[in-house]
C-alpha cells in the first residue's frame, strides 16, 4: 500500500493547528510538520492560508501535490479544502494516533469542552458537551490568568503547586470570575485560586465522562491539555468519585489531536475513494464492449 | 482527486452581483418589489399565497402579481404570538405578525391552499383580522380523479379568479393563460437546470445558493424569475474551482415553514452537498410541462394538478408506497444518505416521516432527522448532528 | 368467513357475552335502586341509563371482538358517513372513541409509548399516537380490536386524519378510502356538496367490491332515518342542559355521547337515547340537578381530558358549578336537521360538509354566542388542547371576543385529550380555582 502525504487544518475558536502527516490510508502514519498559532484576532482566511503554506514548507511539499487536505473545527476558512470532518470525529481518530490505547477522549478546547467514547478504530461511539456557558472552557482559564497576571504557561505548575485550592463557583463563568476578584482582595494565594478554578472544571469534566460510562484509557486533547495543573485535577476528580478507575493521558502534541486526525482521515478517505473508482472502472471495463 | 488549487478571490465572484440581487429580494419577502411593480401597474393585484403549491400561472393570466408568503422567517414576532397557542408551528405566528404590522399592505389578496388544518385556520382568522383583504382558502382536492376532483378543483379556481376579477383582475382570458403556462414550464425547466448542476457539481452551486435564487422567485413574475435564473446559472458556469469530498444529502421535510438560512448553511458547514431538497416544492410542484397548446388551457392546469403533483406529505399518495419518490429523489441525486427535517408540531411531516424513514431502512440509505422552526437561532446541535453523520456515511459507511 | 367463525361469534356474542352483559347491567340497576348506593356530597347519582350505556359499549366492542371471520370491518374516523357502511353490513370501529377509552382507562400513555418509540413525535395528535401505539402493541383495554378490511377516512374533523390513516393503511395493507371535504366559512357551494356526493359514490361502489354485495336503497334510507333519530334524540337531551338546575351536565355527555358516535343508525343507539331523554325529563320535573347546589352554569369548548373527567366534574360540583353544555357534545346534534333520510346520498354529502370542526374559526365563536345566551351561563372554559390543532387554533381570540362582546369570562385550560403527561393537576387546579372565584362560585 503506497503512503499518502496528507494535511490537516484545524480551525478553532482560539487558535489555528495544521499538521502533515505520512501514512497508509491512515494507518501507520508519522507526522512531517506541525504548527499551532493563536488567532488573537487576526484575519482566520489569511493566518490559516500562510500557517498552511508554512507548514508546508517545513514538510518539503508543494501544496497542489497534497491529494487531500481536511478541514476539521468550526469553520468555513478553508477554501482550499478538499474535505471536511466534524471535530469529534478528528479528535477521536488524532487521540488514538497519539495513544493507541485511548478508548475516550476529553477535548478541551477555548470555548467548548467535549466528552467523547470510542472503539478502537476512532470511530465516535457516543459523546456528551458541556452546556453552552464558557466556565468549562479554556477561554475562562485565560481570562482568569489574564487577571491574575500570570504567563498562561505557568498556569499548571503554580495550580500542582496549590495546598489549600479555594472552591469556586462551578455552574457560571461569570460568577466564577467574582469569586475570583474576591479572592484576590481576601488575599487567597494565586496558586489556590488556579487550582480552584482547574478543580471546578475538572468535576466537571469527570462527570461528562462518567455520564458516557467510559473505560481503560481517557486521552484529553485540545488546548487545555497542555495545562498539567487541570489534567492533574481531572485525575484527582476522577479518583475521588467512586468511578471504576480510569487512566488520564496527556502528549506534548494533544492540542493538535484535531489537525493530525483530520490529515490521517483525509489519508484514508483518500484510499477509499480511489478505491471506490478503480472498482467502478473495473465495472465499466468489464461491461464494455 | 486535486484538492488546493489556487482558489478563485472570494470579490471576483461571477455570481456576486445576481446573488446580492436574490438576497435583497429575499431579505423583505419581495415586498419591496411587488410594491414597485403595483406602482407600475395601478390597479393590478398583487395576490400573496401560503405554501406549498398555487396555480402562479392562473394569478399571471389575471395580471395579477403572485407573491409567495412563505412565514416572517426568524423576524421577531411580537403580536403574531398572542393567536396561537405553544404548541403551533411558528409560521403562522410570524405569517400573522406580517399582516398585523403592516407589512402585506400591499398584498390585495390571500390565497391559502389546503394542506393542514393550521393553515386552514389561519385562512379564517385572516377573514376576521383582515376584513379588507380578500381571502381565499383554496382547496386543492385530495381526490384526482378528473369528474370528481378535477370538476371541483376547477370550480375553485373559477370561484378564485371570478371573485379576483370582481376586484380589478383581468378577464380570464384563455390566450393570457397560455401565455403564462408557457413561461411557467420554461422557470420550471430552468429549475430543472439548477438542479442538474447541484447534482453533477455541487461545489458550482451550493444548495443555500440555490435556494436564495429559487425562493428570490417568490414574489417575480415567471419571466423575471426566469431571467435572474439564467443570469445566476450563466454566472455558477463561470466559477473555477474543485469537487469538495463532502457527503450528498437529499434534504426532505415537506417544507412549508422554510428553515432558516442559517439552518441550510449549518449542514453544508457540517460536509453535506445537499444535491435535491423539497424547500420550493411548490415551484416545481407540477412534474413535467403543463400543455400550454391545450384548447382549454384551464382545463390543463387542472390536469397537471390531477396527474402530475408532486408526492409529498401534503398530498394523499392513494395507493402508492410510502417513501418510493423519496428514494427515487435518492436514487436520482446518486445521494449517500438524507436528511430529514421537519419543522416542530408539523403534522403532515411528523406522521409522514417514520414511513418514509422506514422505507429507507429497508433499501438501506442512511438518514437523519431533525426538527427546527423558522425563527431557530441555534444550530450546533444540527451541525453536531449532520457533522457526525456526514463522517459516519463517509468512513463507517453506516448511518452514526 | 369459516363456519367455525360464524359460530364463534354467535357463540361468545350472541349467547355468552349477551346473557353475561345482561346479568351484569341488571346487577348494577339492581344496585342503583339499593338504599344508600350514592353518598356524593356534591353530584347527584348517575343516570339510570349508566348502565345500559355500559352494556351497549362492551357488546359494541365484543362484537368487535369476534368480528374478523363474522363479516367486513371497517374503521372510520368520528366524522366519516358511516351509515353507509352500516346499512352495507361493515362493522365500524372507530379508533377515535377507542382512544378515548384508552384515555379513561389511562393506558393512553403506555400506548403512546409505543408509537414514540416507533418515530411518532409526541407533537402529534395522543388520539393518532394512542392508536398506532395499539396497533403496533395489539394491546387495548377492550380485549381485542379487530383488523380493519377498509379504512374510511373523511377530512371534515381534521386534515391529520388524511395522515394518520394513511399510517395505518401503510401497517394494515388495506384499502383507505378517502373523503375529501372542502372546508367552509359559512355555507358548503353546490360544487362542493357534488365533489362530497360524487366521493360518497365511488366510495360505495368500493365498499361493494369489499363485503361482496350492493347497498340496498330502502336499506341505507332505515340506516339514515334511524340515524336521523339518534341525532335528534341526542340533541335534546343535550337541549335538557338549558333547565335550572341542568339534569345533565357534559361531563355526563362525554360518557352518554359514545353510541351517537359509534352506534348511529341501530335501533337500540335510538332506543338508550330515548330512555335516557325520559330521565331527564323525569329529573327536571323533579327538579333533581346534577350538581346537587347548582350556583353557576359554564360551557365547555374542545374535546374532554379523558382521563380526568371524573376529577373535573368532581372538582366543579364541589363548588356548585355544572358545566351545562360543550361545544363537542353539541357537534353531534347540530345537524340533525341536515338528515334527509328520503335522500340518504345528497344529505351524507351535505351533513358531513358541515360539521364545526369543518368550519372556520367564525363559526365556532358563533355556536358559543347562541349556547351562552341559551343555557344561562357565566362563564366559557375553553379547553386549549395539545393534541388537537384545530379545535384549538382560535381559541385565543374566542376568549377575547366572549369576554369583551358578551361579557362572559372564559379561561384557556392548557391539556390534552389524551396524553397524561400535557395535564398538571396543580397547574390545572390553581388556574381554576381563579377562574371560579372570578365568576363567583
Amino acid at each position: 500500500m503506497i503512503e499518502r502525504i496528507t494535511a490537516g487544518i484545524d480551525v478553532g475558536a482560539g487558535a489555528v493547528k495544521v499538521a502533515i502527516t505520512a501514512s497508509r490510508a491512515g494507518d501507520a502514519g508519522r507526522v512531517l510538520a506541525s504548527a499551532v498559532e493563536r488567532i488573537r484576532r487576526r484575519e482566520v482566511h489569511e493566518l490559516t492560508a500562510r500557517l498552511f503554506a508554512d507548514v508546508c514548507r517545513q514538510a518539503g511539499v508543494e501544496p497542489e501535490a497534497l491529494p487531500y487536505v481536511a478541514t476539521t473545527g468550526d469553520t468555513e476558512a478553508v477554501p482550499f479544502a478538499t474535505g471536511h470532518f466534524y471535530s469529534m470525529t478528528t479528535h477521536a481518530r488524532g487521540a488514538l494516533f497519539l495513544e493507541p490505547r485511548a478508548r475516550a477522549v476529553l477535548d478541551v478546547g477555548a470555548l467548548h469542552a467535549r466528552a467523547i467514547r470510542t472503539d478502537e478504530r476512532g470511530k465516535v461511539l457516543t459523546h456528551r458537551m458541556t452546556s453552552q456557558c464558557a466556565s468549562g472552557s479554556g477561554q475562562f482559564v485565560e481570562n482568569i490568568a489574564r487577571y491574575l497576571g500570570v504567563p498562561l504557561d505557568d498556569v499548571g505548575a503554580l495550580s500542582q503547586g496549590s495546598r489549600a485550592p479555594e472552591a469556586v463557583s462551578g455552574i457560571c463563568a461569570v460568577l466564577a470570575e467574582t469569586d475570583v476578584i474576591n479572592m484576590v482582595s481576601r488575599g487567597v494565594a494565586t496558586a489556590d485560586i488556579l487550582k480552584g478554578i482547574h478543580v471546578s472544571i475538572a468535576v466537571r469534566l469527570a462527570k461528562l465522562l462518567r455520564s458516557l460510562k467510559t473505560q481503560g484509557v481517557v486521552f484529553v486533547s485540545g488546548g487545555l491539555s497542555l495545562d498539567t495543573g487541570l489534567v492533574d485535577a481531572v485525575r484527582e476528580s476522577l479518583g475521588e468519585d467512586r468511578g471504576a478507575p480510569l487512566e488520564v493521558v496527556t502528549h506534548p502534541d494533544g492540542i493538535l489531536a484535531g489537525a493530525l486526525g483530520a490529515a490521517l482521515l483525509g489519508s484514508y478517505r483518500h484510499a477509499q475513494l480511489e478505491r471506490r473508482a478503480r472498482a467502478q472502472a473495473d465495472a465499466a471495463a468489464a461491461v464494455a464492449p | 482527486m486535486k484538492a488546493p488549487l489556487a482558489p478563485a478571490p472570494r470579490d471576483a465572484d461571477p455570481a456576486r452581483d445576481v446573488l446580492r440581487r436574490a438576497h435583497a429580494l429575499l431579505e423583505d419577502h419581495g415586498l419591496a418589489n411587488a410594491a414597485a411593480w403595483k406602482r407600475d401597474h395601478p390597479g393590478r393585484l398583487a395576490v400573496g399565497y401560503m405554501p406549498v403549491y398555487a396555480p402562479r400561472p392562473l394569478f399571471e393570466a389575471l395580471g395579477c402579481l403572485p407573491v409567495a408568503v412563505f412565514g416572517g422567517g426568524d423576524r421577531d414576532v411580537i403580536r403574531g404570538d398572542s393567536y396561537f397557542q405553544s404548541y403551533i408551528c411558528h409560521i403562522p405566528r410570524s405569517t400573522l405578525e406580517l399582516g398585523v404590522s403592516g407589512a402585506l399592505q400591499g398584498i390585495d389578496a390571500m390565497v391559502f391552499p389546503a394542506i393542514c388544518d393550521v393553515i386552514r385556520n389561519l385562512s379564517g382568522m385572516w377573514q376576521m383580522l383582515f376584513p379588507d383583504v380578500y381571502a381565499a382558502y383554496l382547496d386543492v382536492p385530495q381526490n384526482f380523479r378528473p369528474e370528481v376532483g378535477g370538476a371541483f378543483y376547477r370550480a375553485e379556481l373559477e370561484r378564485i379568479a371570478s371573485d379576483l376579477v370582481a376586484r380589478g383582475a383581468l378577464a380570464l382570458d384563455p390566450e393570457r393563460l397560455r401565455a403564462a403556462i408557457v413561461t411557467e414550464n420554461a422557470r420550471r425547466r430552468a429549475l430543472l437546470a439548477l438542479g442538474d448542476v447541484r447534482r453533477e457539481e455541487p461545489w458550482r452551486c451550493p444548495a443555500s445558493e440555490a435556494y436564495a435564487i429559487t425562493r428570490a422567485g417568490g414574489a417575480l413574475l415567471a419571466a423575471d424569475h426566469l431571467a435572474l435564473l439564467g443570469e445566476y446559472l450563466a454566472a455558477i458556469a463561470l466559477r473555477r474551482g474543485s469537487p469538495k469530498d463532502n457527503v450528498r444529502v437529499v434534504l426532505t421535510g415537506a417544507f412549508c415553514e422554510q428553515p432558516p438560512f442559517g439552518l441550510i448553511k449549518s449542514l453544508e458547514l457540517a460536509g453535506c452537498d445537499i444535491v435535491d431538497d423539497d424547500l420550493q416544492l411548490g415551484l416545481t410542484y407540477i412534474e413535467g410541462d403543463i400543455d400550454a397548446e391545450a384548447a382549454d388551457p384551464l382545463g390543463a392546469l387542472v390536469t397537471a394538478f390531477l396527474e402530475r403533483g408532486a408526492a409529498t406529505a401534503s398530498r394523499y399518495i392513494g395507493d402508492a408506497h410510502k417513501g418510493d419518490a423519496l428514494l427515487a429523489r435518492v436514487r436520482r441525486a446518486r445521494a449517500d444518505g438524507v436528511v430529514f427535517a421537519a419543522a416542530s408540531f408539523c403534522d403532515p411531516a411528523l406522521l409522514d416521516e417514520p414511513m418514509l424513514e422506514a422505507a429507507m431502512d429497508e433499501a438501506g440509505v442512511p438518514y437523519t432527522s431533525f426538527k427546527y422552526a423558522e425563527n431557530t437561532g441555534q444550530f450546533h446541535v444540527i451541525r453536531e448532528q449532520a457533522g457526525a453523520f456526514s463522517d459516519a456515511v463517509r468512513l463507517w459507511e453506516s448511518a452514526p | 368467513m369459516t363456519l367455525t367463525d360464524e359460530l364463534r361469534y354467535q357463540a361468545n356474542v350472541n349467547v355468552l357475552g349477551a346473557v353475561f352483559l345482561r346479568f351484569e347491567r341488571l346487577q348494577l340497576e339492581w344496585k342503583m335502586h339499593e338504599k344508600g348506593f350514592w353518598k356524593h356530597e356534591h353530584l347527584a347519582p348517575p343516570h339510570f341509563a349508566a348502565p345500559r350505556l355500559k352494556e351497549l359499549i362492551s357488546k359494541h366492542y365484543l362484537k368487535g371482538r369476534y368480528a374478523n371471520g363474522h363479516g367486513k370491518v371497517a374503521w372510520l374516523t368520528s366524522g366519516a358517513p358511516a351509515e353507509l357502511f352500516t346499512a352495507l353490513g361493515f362493522f365500524p370501529l372507530f379508533p377515535e372513541n377507542h382512544g378515548a377509552v384508552c384515555g379513561i382507562r389511562r393506558v393512553a400513555e403506555k400506548l403512546s409509548g409505543y408509537a414514540e418509540d416507533a418515530g411518532y413525535s409526541r407533537d402529534l395528535c395522543s388520539y393518532a399516537r394512542t392508536d398506532f401505539g395499539a396497533m403496533l402493541s395489539g394491546e387495548t383495554p377492550v380485549g381485542k380490536l379487530p383488523r380493519p378490511d377498509v379504512l374510511v377516512c373523511c377530512t371534515n374533523i381534521c386534515q391529520t386524519v388524511l395522515h394518520w390513516y394513511q399510517v395505518v393503511a401503510h401497517h394494515y395493507k388495506v384499502p383507505l378510502i378517502l373523503i375529501d371535504t372542502p372546508f367552509l366559512y359559512e355555507q358548503a357551494e353546490p360544487h362542493m356538496v357534488a365533489f362530497v356526493e360524487k366521493q360518497l359514490e365511488a366510495a360505495v361502489e368500493q365498499a361493494e367490491r369489499i363485503v361482496g354485495k350492493s347497498l340496498s336503497e330502502p336499506r341505507l334510507r332505515e340506516v339514515t332515518a334511524r340515524s336521523k333519530e339518534a341525532v335528534e334524540l341526542w340533541a335534546q337531551v343535550l337541549a335538557r342542559g338549558k333547565h335550572h338546575p341542568a339534569p345533565i351536565t357534559a361531563f355526563d355527555e362525554f360518557i352518554h355521547m359514545a353510541p351517537v358516535v359509534e352506534m348511529r343508525g341501530e335501533a337500540f343507539t335510538v332506543e338508550y337515547y330515548a330512555t335516557l331523554l325520559a330521565e331527564l325529563d323525569d329529573r327536571v320535573a323533579k327538579g333533581i340537578g346534577a350538581v346537587k347546589q347548582e350556583k353557576r352554569r359554564l360551557i365547555w369548548d374542545n374535546l374532554p381530558v379523558w382521563g380526568r373527567v371524573r376529577w373535573l366534574s368532581e372538582l366543579l360540583a364541589a363548588r356548585g358549578v355544572s358545566l351545562v353544555a360543550s361545544t363537542y357534545t353539541n357537534a353531534w346534534g347540530e345537524l340533525a336537521a341536515l338528515v334527509d333520510p328520503e335522500h340518504p346520498m345528497k344529505s351524507a354529502a351535505n351533513v358531513y360538509l358541515h360539521p364545526i370542526l369543518n368550519r372556520g374559526t367564525g363559526y365556532k365563536l358563533d355556536v358559543m354566542r347562541t349556547m351562552v345566551r341559551d343555557y344561562d351561563v357565566q362563564g366559557a372554559i375553553l379547553h386549549s388542547d395539545r393534541s388537537c390543532k384545530p379545535y384549538s387554533i382560535g381559541q385565543i381570540d374566542q376568549r377575547e371576543k366572549l369576554a369583551t362582546e358578551l361579557g362572559v369570562p372564559a379561561l384557556l385550560l392548557e391539556a390534552d385529550h389524551n396524553d397524561p403527561r400535557a395535564f398538571s393537576e396543580e397547574q390545572v387546579s390553581t388556574r381554576l380555582s381563579a377562574f371560579l372565584e372570578v365568576i363567583g362560585a
